[in-house]
């Protein structure tokens, strides 16, 4: 698949004073393919808000590239970005409804405005568009002419999408869309975002603190903590078997939990405040102090964010396969089996048994083994 | 006359002499096997025209003056791995209902149709012999006949469901690493797995080639020697078959202990093994005239060797199928085949090596010694869906655990027979392994007999509560 928009050593820092500076996204690597829906999660002040707004160039960075498409588009200045032909291939939708909608637009006219300021429609085919897009999202025909104050949480959020929709994007990123909505409505606007993202084959990135939300709607999930990405990939299988400790802790504090009770002690992060993101030790695991499994070397060697097994990445340590386990992946690729994520814990376990088995027989001696064996002189 | 002798050798004698005859007996016994079976779920197919047809075709040849063969008018049934002409061979598994049916009948099932046999069905496994519990997601769970909220064992568990019920006298299973001596310890009846090679295994669906074996369970000693004589004779069709002819074991069985230096097999074989397991090992040695225990090396070992075998021949076979229709395999084996299917060649190649030095080293005990005393079983039947076991209080998971004591023996081809015992507390049975030197079935079946003339094998009548 072909790479939409790339991330490539991504950072945006804010000076605070003191010469200090707040390293709000602190050297990112990451894409988004063409068609893919990727969830990007993590708990407030992680740096997520940053990120989209470095992504939707509505906010210079410090260093390192966006390219989409091939093309390099960090340089573009934020100021710049209002007129430039890329600002329609990305569109957002915001977290609150009320707040993003202007209260003097009846739905139609802030459809209409968005297609008119990003493209060159006009007249009946501008009019066509804003009423297929309408119908798009399921907001009535008889409702498009209604104040923002005449309309439901529900009814608002609809214009947002189509607000965005409406210019054909190829990147919709979308901040929390479901936060401000009661709990009934986010049930039905997350079915109207699922069908949105099988029929209309754009890319999404879906920016939200609630894990179930990524994993209802996302192929692949960013888990973002302190500026840095601390664990990656296929959302299937992060949430079936999550590899870094933060993941980790966030996924059991979710009702259910882990999947096949791994959950241990080790999953819960200890209690404390997470390290300042100003000026933070460059050579220190962000997490260290709140992750149980901190040693030594967490306190001296940042962990870098290193591919664990195919299309899976994480910052720790600890995480790597196994050899065993290593050996396994190696194995089941070789011979092109497929295996269920949800049944790969299941495996090792099996495997691990045959192999405690096989360790019992090298180890075993039996007197009168006369069968020869090599000799090798150094 | 009573329709429903306990016995093959009961109903043979009774057809022979035409007290009854084989439609009476073929129809009481389906009547028996349809009543029984909704709970038990022994039976996967029950074969009820084959049945009457081979019924009908007995009292025919006894109208006309025939001689009728050695276990005329017995109703029998194999576990679903043997080949049945015009039904499809299912060795548990899912993955393989949709075969075309079997054209012809496996040698054995041929051999006990010609002994007179009247196959009532094809009995439930665990999915391709993977397991020691008869609990099969696609077909359902056999239960234990004296307790049904337990396990028949397995994998051979239809066949230990259906003789224990009294609904069949004699069955047919398959033990590549306990799997009828397991279900025969967990059921209370009798079971022979004969010596690597004995028996052909042509038509039958196999799981570990280099380990599987075939063999009866039976109601009685004397069913268990009449099936096996029935069932030997070479087949060219099993190239690990070792041809031999045919070598009788009934006709010898009562010359019971006579000369047999016997031991117990301790160590391993206690240590893996419950307080009543034990007890039922030393009360059978204790009965048979024990001269004392043996301690046979690295049986641990060996019996890790077999896992490792099994696994990763059990997982090759499969290999195509694991990666093409994963949902098929049922889900209680499926990981544990694909993980054997991964193993690397030298855990392989140790493990055969380990084969070699084990059988040598059992092969010098049995210079001093020729039968070999030890529990079938770690425990006796666990409940359906019980995860883990406690034995000697090491907490082990129940599934493999139950061929602790199973599997270092068929390791190395050795002839095993299993005699149920009843432990004085409880309601459940235990049996034990008698264990010969290769090829002599007939010691094995000799020390059945004797525990069964002693007394040992039978269920002890609960005495009344003295009212006072």
């Amino acid at each position: 698949m072909k790479r939409l928009i790339e991330a490539i050593d991504l950072v945006k820092h804010f000076p605070v004073g003191d010469k200090k500076r707040l390293h709000a996204v602190d050297g990112l690597n990451f894409h988004i393919e063409a068609g893919e829906t990727v969830g990007l999660v993590g708990e407030s002040g992680c740096g997520k808000s940053t990120l989209v707004r470095l992504l939707t160039r509505t906010l210079d960075l410090t260093d390192g590239q966006v390219r989409f498409h091939g093309h390099g588009i960090g340089l573009i200045p934020a100021r710049a970005m209002a007129d430039h032909p890329m600002r329609r291939e990305i569109q957002m939708v915001f977290q609150d409804p009320t707040d993003s909608l202007d209260p003097r637009y009846t739905a139609r006219q802030t459809i209409a405005e968005s297609a008119r300021l990003l493209t060159d429609m006009s007249g009946s085919a501008l009019d066509r568009a804003v009423e297929e897009t309408a119908t798009h999202v399921g907001l009535p025909f008889e409702l498009l002419d209604r104040y923002p104050h005449q309309l439901s949480g529900g009814q608002k959020a609809r214009v947002g999408i189509a607000r965005a929709i409406v210019v054909k994007p190829r990147l919709l990123v979308l901040d929390e869309p479901t936060a401000a909505l009661d709990v009934s409505v986010q049930a039905v606007i997350l079915q109207l975002l699922d069908r949105l993202k099988r029929e209309m084959g754009m890319s999404f990135l879906f920016v939200s603190h609630d894990l179930n939300v990524v994993r209802l709607l996302c192929d692949r999930v960013l888990v973002m903590y302190l500026g840095q990405i601390v664990e990656s990939g296929p959302a299937r299988e992060v949430f079936a078997r999550p590899l870094h400790p933060y993941t980790r802790a966030l996924i059991a504090s979710l009702p259910g939990g882990l999947a096949g009770g791994q959950t241990t002690d080790a999953d819960l992060l200890i209690g404390g405040d997470p390290q300042s993101p100003i000026d933070p030790d460059a050579h220190r695991c962000r997490l260290f102090g709140r992750c149980p499994r901190g040693v030594e070397r967490c306190h001296t060697l940042a962990p870098p964010l290193r591919e664990i097994s195919r299309g899976r990445a994480a910052a720790c340590h600890f995480v790597g396969p196994t050899e065993r386990e290593a050996f396994v992946d190696a194995a089941l690729a070789m011979h092109n089996i497929h295996v269920d994520p949800a049944r790969r814990a299941a495996l090792t376990s099996e495997f691990n048994r045959v192999a405690e088995m096989a360790r019992l027989v090298q180890a075993a001696r039996l007197p009168g083994d006369t069968l020869p064996a090599p000799q090798y002189r150094p | 006359m009573n329709p429903n002798p306990e016995t093959a050798t009961g109903i043979a004698a009774a057809f022979d002499c035409g007290e009854v005859s084989a439609r009476e007996i073929a129809v009481a016994a389906l009547e028996r096997i349809a009543a029984r079976n909704p709970e038990l779920n022994a039976w996967t197919t029950i074969t009820t025209e084959r049945a009457l047809r081979e019924a009908e075709a007995l009292d025919a040849a006894r109208a006309r003056g025939e001689r009728s063969g050695r276990l005329a008018a017995v109703p029998y049934a194999a576990k679903n791995l043997f080949d049945i002409a015009g039904i499809t061979t299912l060795a548990g598994a899912r993955l393989l209902a949709r075969n075309a049916p079997a054209t012809a009948d496996a040698p054995l099932v041929q051999r006990m149709r010609n002994a007179g046999g009247l196959l009532t069905g094809a009995l439930n496994m665990d999915a391709l012999a993977y397991g020691f519990t008869t609990e099969n997601t696609h077909y359902g769970n056999t239960r234990n006949p004296h307790d049904s909220a337990r396990t028949a064992g397995g994998s051979s568990g239809g066949s230990s469901a259906a003789v224990a019920a009294g609904l069949v006298p004699i069955a047919l299973g398959s033990d590549t690493n306990g799997s009828i001596r397991v279900p025969a310890s967990l059921c209370g009846i009798f079971g022979l797995k004969p010596t690597y090679g004995r028996l052909p295994r042509t038509g039958s669906f196999p799981f570990v080639h280099s380990l599987d074996h075939l063999g009866p369970l039976a109601a009685s000693a004397d069913d268990l020697a009449l099936a096996y004589d029935v069932l030997q004779g070479p087949d060219r069709g099993d190239p690990a078959c070792a041809q031999r002819n045919i070598e009788p074991t009934s006709e010898s069985l009562a010359r019971g202990l006579d000369g047999l230096r016997i031991a117990r097999l301790a160590g391993y074989f206690d240590d893996q093994a419950s307080a009543v397991a034990r007890a039922a090992s030393e009360r059978a040695a204790r009965a048979l005239g024990s001269l004392g225990d043996v301690v046979l090396p690295e049986v641990a070992a060996a019996r890790a060797a077999a896992f490792v075998i099994t696994a990763s021949e059990g997982g090759a076979l499969h290999m195509a199928a694991l990666r093409e229709r994963p949902e098929d395999f049922e889900p209680l084996s499926r990981e544990r085949l694909l993980a054997g299917a991964l193993v690397p060649a030298q855990w392989v190649e140790q493990a055969q090596r380990m084969r070699s030095l084990f059988r040598r080293r059992v092969l010098e005990a049995f210079r001093e010694i020729d039968l070999l005393i030890a529990p079938a079983t770690p425990v006796t039947a666990t409940l359906l869906g019980q995860d883990l076991i406690v034995i000697n209080g090491r907490s082990l998971p129940t599934r493999p655990s139950m061929g602790l004591l199973t599997q270092p023996i068929s390791f190395i081809g050795l002839p095993v027979a299993v005699a149920p015992t009843w432990p004085t507390e409880g309601h459940l049975p235990i049996g034990v392994q008698l264990i010969a030197p290769p090829w002599r079935e007939d010691i094995c079946l000799r020390a059945v007999w004797a525990l069964q003339k002693a007394g040992i094998t039978v269920r002890p009548v609960v005495a009344p509560t003295p009212t006072t």
